[in-house]
Order: C-alpha cells, then sequence, then structure tokens
C-alpha cells in the first residue's frame, strides 16, 4: 500500500452566512503524517469532513494524487476514516465490521477471510473476532475502527480525535500503536485534534487552524521554536506571556521594557519584522517556561538587563519537573510559570521567597499586541 | 494564593462526586412504594379485579364448567369472527408498516424544519378523538361519499362503489389511525442510530442503498418490531372504527364482545370470548417477544 499527496486548494466553506473554512490551501506529502491543530470551532473538523466527502466546499478544489475528490461521493473517494466515538456497526461482530469495506468492494470469501484475519492480526486483536462491539474496551473498538478504516488500502487515512474518549495511558499507547501502523502501511494520515501535546508527539507535520484560517504549518519542532504568531505560541505548548513596552532596536536585537525594574532584549525578532513595532508601543513577550533561569536574589536595586524580579507564588510537583510560579514585579499579568527539574527544584525555592528569573535574548519572542491576539 | 486553593481543589471534588453518587443510587425502599402505590392500586382495583371477575365468571354460568368455551368452538360464526380479526389486525400491522417506515425514516433524517411538519402531520391525528377520525372515513367512503361523487363526476364509474361497510375499508381506517403508534416507535429508533454510522458505511464503500440496507435498517429493526407489537396488539382490541366503519359483516372480536354487554347481555359470553382474546394476544406477544431474544445480534442492538 502506498500512501498518496493530497492538495487543498483554496477551500471555502460557509455554512449559513457564517464562514467556517476561510481560503485554505495545505498540501500532505505521500505519506506524511499531518495533524489539523486548533482549539473547537477553528474549522478542523469541517475540513476533514469535506476531505471526506460529508461536506462540500462553497468554493477551491481537494484532490487526492491527481483525482480531483472536490464533489465526489464519500464512498468513490477511497479515503479511510476513523471516527471520533469509532462509528463501529453495533449490529456487526469485529470481524463483520473489519470486513464490510471488502463486501461492499464484491471481494471473493476467500480473500475476505484472509485479508480480515491478517488485519486483526496487525492492529493484535486475534481471537477476539467473533466479540460485538460493545463487548470491547474503549481501546479495543478503537484498533477495529483503524482496522476496518485501512483493509480496503485507501491511500490516505483520515482520523477524527480518535484518541479523545480513550484515558491518558491508553492514548499515549495508541498514539504509539498508531505511529506504528502509519509506518508499516505508509499510508498519508490527516489527523484532527485539539490535543497540542499529541499533535507534537505523531505529526511529521501540524497544521494550526484558527477561526477558519490556517494559521502555521509546520513541523513540530517549528512551531515550538518559532511560533508565527501569538496564537501558536499560546496553543502548542505552554507559554507565559508579558506585557512590555518596545523601547528599541539596536544591532539586531530589540529591546522591550517589563517594568520600572526590568527590560528584556530578543535577538528573535526576524529583518523588517521589527518594523512593526513602534517606539513605545505595546507588545507580548513570550517565554517558553523552560528556557527561564530561575535564582534565589542576593542583593537588591540595581538593574540588570533580562532579570526579572519577582516572588514565588507556588511550587507544583509535576513528577519529573517541578513548576515554580512566580509574581513578577511591576506585572499585573498571571504569575510566570518556571520549569525546574525535580532534582533541584523542591529543596531550593519555598512560597514567598524573592527571586531572579534571568532569561537569555534568544528565548524571547515578541508579538505585536493588536487585533485578534489572544489575551 | 489563588493557586494553591486550585491544586487542593480536585481532591475534594472528587470525594464530593463519591458522596453524591451513592446517594444517587437508589431511593430508600418506603419511599420506591410510596411513588408506585398509586399505580399498583390503579391497577389492582380498575383493572386486575373487574377483568379477573369477568374472566371467572366465564366459568360459572350456569354452573362450574367449560359451557361457556364450549358454545364458543361449537358455532363457526365466533372462530370466524376470531380469524378475522386476527387477519384484520394482521392486514393494519403490515400496512402502517409499509406506510409509517418511510415517513418515520424522513422525520428522523429531513431537515430540522421539514421533519417539524412532517412530526406535526402524523401527531395532530393522534391529539383528535378516535370517533371523530373514524366517522371522517364515513363521509368520504359513503355511498354518497366525497370518493364516490368525485370518481361519478369524472365519469370513471356510472354506479356508485360500495366502499364504506367492507373489510378494505376497516383496514385502510384502522391503519389511519393506528399508524402514529407504528411511526413513532421507529422514529425514536431511526433517530437514536448515531449520524456517523451511516457516514462511516458511505466512507467504507456503500452507496446509499446499501448504506440503508446493511446499517440503518437492521439498526432500526428494535423499533419496528415495537412498532408492530403495538399496533397488532391495539388492531386486536379495537373497537370504535370497525363498529362504525365496518358495520355488521366484518365484525371484530371487539365489536362482538361489546354486543354480549351491552345487547345480550350475556356477560359470562363475553368473558369468555374475553379469556380467548386475551389469550391469544399473550401468547402472540410471548412468541414475539421468545423470537427476538434468540437473535443475538438484535438482543446486542436493544
Amino acid at each position: 500500500m502506498h500512501g498518496e499527496p493530497i492538495d487543498i486548494l483554496q477551500i471555502e466553506k460557509t455554512f449559513g452566512d457564517k464562514s467556517v473554512v476561510s481560503d485554505v490551501s495545505l498540501s500532505v506529502k505521500a505519506g506524511e503524517f499531518l495533524s489539523l491543530l486548533g482549539p473547537s470551532g477553528s474549522g478542523k473538523t469541517t475540513l476533514l469532513m469535506m476531505i471526506a466527502g460529508f461536506e462540500f466546499p462553497n468554493a477551491g478544489q481537494i484532490c487526492v494524487g491527481s483525482r480531483d475528490i472536490t464533489y465526489l461521493a464519500p464512498n468513490r473517494r477511497a479515503v479511510g476514516m476513523v471516527f471520533q466515538k469509532y462509528a463501529l456497526f453495533p449490529h456487526m461482530t469485529v470481524a463483520q465490521n473489519v470486513a464490510f469495506p471488502l463486501r461492499m468492494r464484491s471481494v471473493t470469501t476467500k480473500d475476505i477471510n484472509r485479508r480480515v484475519s491478517e488485519m486483526i492480526d496487525l492492529v493484535q486483536l486475534t481471537g477476539f473476532e467473533g466479540r460485538y462491539p460493545q463487548q470491547l474496551s474503549g481501546g479495543q473498538q478503537q484498533r477495529v475502527a483503524v482496522a476496518r478504516a485501512l483493509i480496503a488500502e485507501p491511500p490516505v487515512l483520515l482520523m477524527d480525535e480518535p484518541l479523545s474518549a480513550l484515558d491518558k495511558k491508553l492514548r499515549e499507547t495508541m498514539q504509539i500503536e498508531i505511529k506504528r501502523i502509519q509506518n508499516r502501511l505508509g499510508v498519508t494520515v490527516v489527523y484532527v485534534t485539539h490535543d497540542q501535546e499529541e499533535a507534537l508527539t505523531m505529526s511529521d507535520r501540524i497544521a494550526v487552524m484558527s477561526e477558519g484560517r490556517l494559521v502555521q504549518v509546520g513541523s513540530p519542532f517549528d512551531l515550538y521554536q518559532r511560533p508565527a504568531t501569538s496564537f501558536v505560541a499560546e496553543f502548542v505548548g505552554k507559554m507565559n506571556f508579558l506585557n512590555g513596552e518596545y523601547v528599541e532596536a539596536e544591532l539586531g536585537k530589540c529591546r522591550v521594557r517589563i517594568s520600572e525594574h526590568a527590560t528584556l532584549s530578543s535577538d528573535l525578532v526576524a529583518d523588517g519584522e521589527s518594523e512593526q513595532y513602534r517606539l513605545g508601543g505595546r507588545v507580548r513577550v513570550a517565554i517558553r517556561p523552560e528556557d527561564i533561569t530561575i535564582t534565589r536574589r542576593f542583593e537588591f536595586g540595581h538593574t540588570t538587563d533580562n532579570v526579572l524580579r519577582g516572588t514565588v507564588e507556588a511550587v507544583i510537583f509535576l513528577g519529573q519537573a517541578h513548576i515554580i510560579l512566580v509574581q513578577i514585579e511591576g506585572q499585573g499579568e498571571a504569575p510566570v510559570q518556571v520549569l525546574v527539574p525535580s532534582s533541584i527544584g523542591h529543596a531550593t525555592f519555598v512560597q514567598g521567597e524573592t527571586v531572579d528569573l534571568v532569561i537569555a535574548p534568544s528565548a524571547v519572542r515578541l508579538f505585536p499586541r493588536g487585533v485578534g491576539s489572544v489575551q | 494564593m489563588t493557586v494553591t486553593s486550585t491544586i487542593a481543589a480536585p481532591p475534594i471534588n472528587a470525594i464530593n462526586n463519591r458522596a453524591r453518587a451513592s446517594y444517587a443510587r437508589g431511593y430508600s425502599k418506603t419511599l420506591s412504594l410510596m411513588l408506585i402505590a398509586p399505580l399498583v392500586l390503579l391497577m389492582g382495583f380498575g383493572f386486575l379485579y373487574p377483568v379477573g371477575k369477568l374472566l371467572i365468571g366465564s366459568l360459572f354460568a350456569p354452573e362450574f364448567g367449560l359451557e361457556q368455551f364450549r358454545r364458543l368452538i361449537r358455532s363457526p360464526l365466533y372462530l370466524t369472527v376470531l380469524l378475522r380479526t386476527f387477519e384484520i389486525a394482521f392486514a393494519v400491522t403490515i400496512a402502517s408498516l409499509f406506510i409509517g417506515y418511510p415517513i418515520a425514516f424522513a422525520m428522523a433524517k429531513l431537515p430540522r424544519r421539514w421533519a417539524a411538519l412532517t412530526t406535526v402531520c402524523v401527531l395532530i391525528p393522534l391529539w383528535t378523538s378516535t370517533l371523530v377520525r373514524s366517522y371522517a372515513w364515513i363521509v368520504l367512503l359513503q355511498r354518497k361519499g366525497v370518493v364516490n361523487e368525485l370518481l361519478l363526476n369524472l365519469g370513471w364509474i356510472t354506479q356508485p362503489l360500495r366502499l364504506i361497510y367492507t373489510e378494505g375499508a376497516v383496514i385502510m381506517a384502522m391503519t389511519h389511525v393506528l399508524l402514529p403508534y407504528m411511526i413513532l416507535p421507529i422514529f425514536a429508533a431511526v433517530h437514536a442510530i448515531p449520524k456517523e454510522l451511516g457516514q462511516a458505511a458511505r466512507n467504507l464503500g456503500a452507496g446509499g442503498t446499501s448504506a440503508f440496507w446493511r446499517i440503518m435498517l437492521p439498526l432500526s429493526l428494535p423499533g419496528v418490531f415495537a412498532g408492530c407489537l403495538m399496533t397488532f396488539i391495539l388492531a386486536l382490541g379495537f373497537y370504535v372504527t370497525p363498529a362504525l366503519v365496518g358495520g355488521p359483516r366484518t365484525m371484530l372480536m371487539a365489536t362482538l364482545i361489546g354486543q354480549q354487554t351491552t345487547e345480550t347481555l350475556d356477560w359470562a359470553f363475553a368473558g369468555a370470548l374475553s379469556t380467548v382474546l386475551l389469550a391469544a394476544t399473550l401468547t402472540f406477544v410471548i412468541a414475539f417477544r421468545k423470537t427476538l431474544s434468540l437473535n443475538r445480534g438484535f438482543a446486542g442492538v436493544a
């Protein structure tokens, strides 16, 4: 089985006079695992439904391989799908469910039996062929849904939040399982999720959607390290936001005043990008929790560049690390989260302690504080 | 400080939930008894006692024995009526199923506005008195009724057709009256089938028709069985419509029993007839349920 590329061209979709997907163009490479990531109502499921053929776009084109499938009936698309609640047929056994797509394609009974048992073997459900879906656990139902979607060897597999009904532990097992099956079969996967952690773990590339538009498409690493907008910065991974005032730019560095005592400089501002900020303008400053170095404060008074002063509000134990919540002086914002590996964190900092947060210019991202930014 | 309280919150919630769950598990025995008491009393005094008295009465007239039942078997008239009752009930059930299933399916699948309109069309007759609806059929079907007038005026017939007081008229009118009892359970069953199952079938390669035959129809069968059973049982004991539309030559069990109690005042024989009808109905229901429960697939769905 070989995956085929998907080309989505300038798709528009409105329900009534409400625009749900606007001007989305996206290419998925053959065999790629692409996640559509976004909050609910961002249009990601609608986009998936249009690829599956349950909704039709008002404008634009969807191609799989070299075939234009934009207005094709869902049963003629050769696009497999795993539904959010699996949508297994309750009146059929596991084997009958998995065999369904082959029966629809008039495959001989002998071939059906062989392929069903191969597929059931691949998803590790041997011995469960005669069970009905309601006699299976959530994870097993999930495996049946995947097997059923893949048995007719579609070049493209769509998955609509397939793991959202499972508990965390099982979800992690299934993430690995789905990747294993995908690697084995080489099928192109479009995976809809609102869980950024899941998207980061599983995807070759992630397409972030917000309010019906594509905000950024890139590898998990790209999205995490170089978020294009403050929406992506906030949605993907943990991010601290501070309010700042743009002060100056010199030698490729931008300087932002956080409070009377503290300024931060950033060297993450791309060429030309700095022009959108004017002196004295308000900006949003974004810093990852793991990019902050926290130290106990020894001396008072003098202002240092790239150091924020604050007070420890709480220490949260996560297992492999601690999150330390620090209220920054002169900022009314929510406390800043600092990630500290467990071995040091616990003993060193206590609630109420005054601390310095040291932040390298390479970890400071700036975003305009304009319309549409997440508050 | 706010942060500390959020961290402490989850365990407290969990404890609260557990406590609430055990409260919700059940009412106390006394409360449960009090809640069902009115229904039990009504069943006892309003149904079991009088019906039981009627049934037992059939065994003691003139003295203890099966005399009334022998009389029933001796005369071919009564057996014919019993048989006809089952035939007509069966015909009405089948007719309701074929007319009702598409309507129920449409109600569940149409866009909301059209579905609402269809639902109103189904329910309004249900809210109208059976008597009124039966008279409406007389207006339509009688010798000088709307249908005959129309056909005569169109010149399609020269003599008025005999439409009323026929078995066909009874079946048609009863189907009309009982149709909602077929439609509503099927509608409920179709409505309860998740939309994704239909989509999944299409996605897996099924055309619209085979998605219906292989997925929607099998999954709506519990509703079909409930509807058929309800319609059949109601049709077996139906009184008003066959009495008005049917006339003497299409007499059914209910009409016969009515005659025995109100006209000939032969309560013992009415009791015997009722016993037979009740026994036949119960046998039918039990056999029906037994067949269904033997079928594993449907047991799983229902």
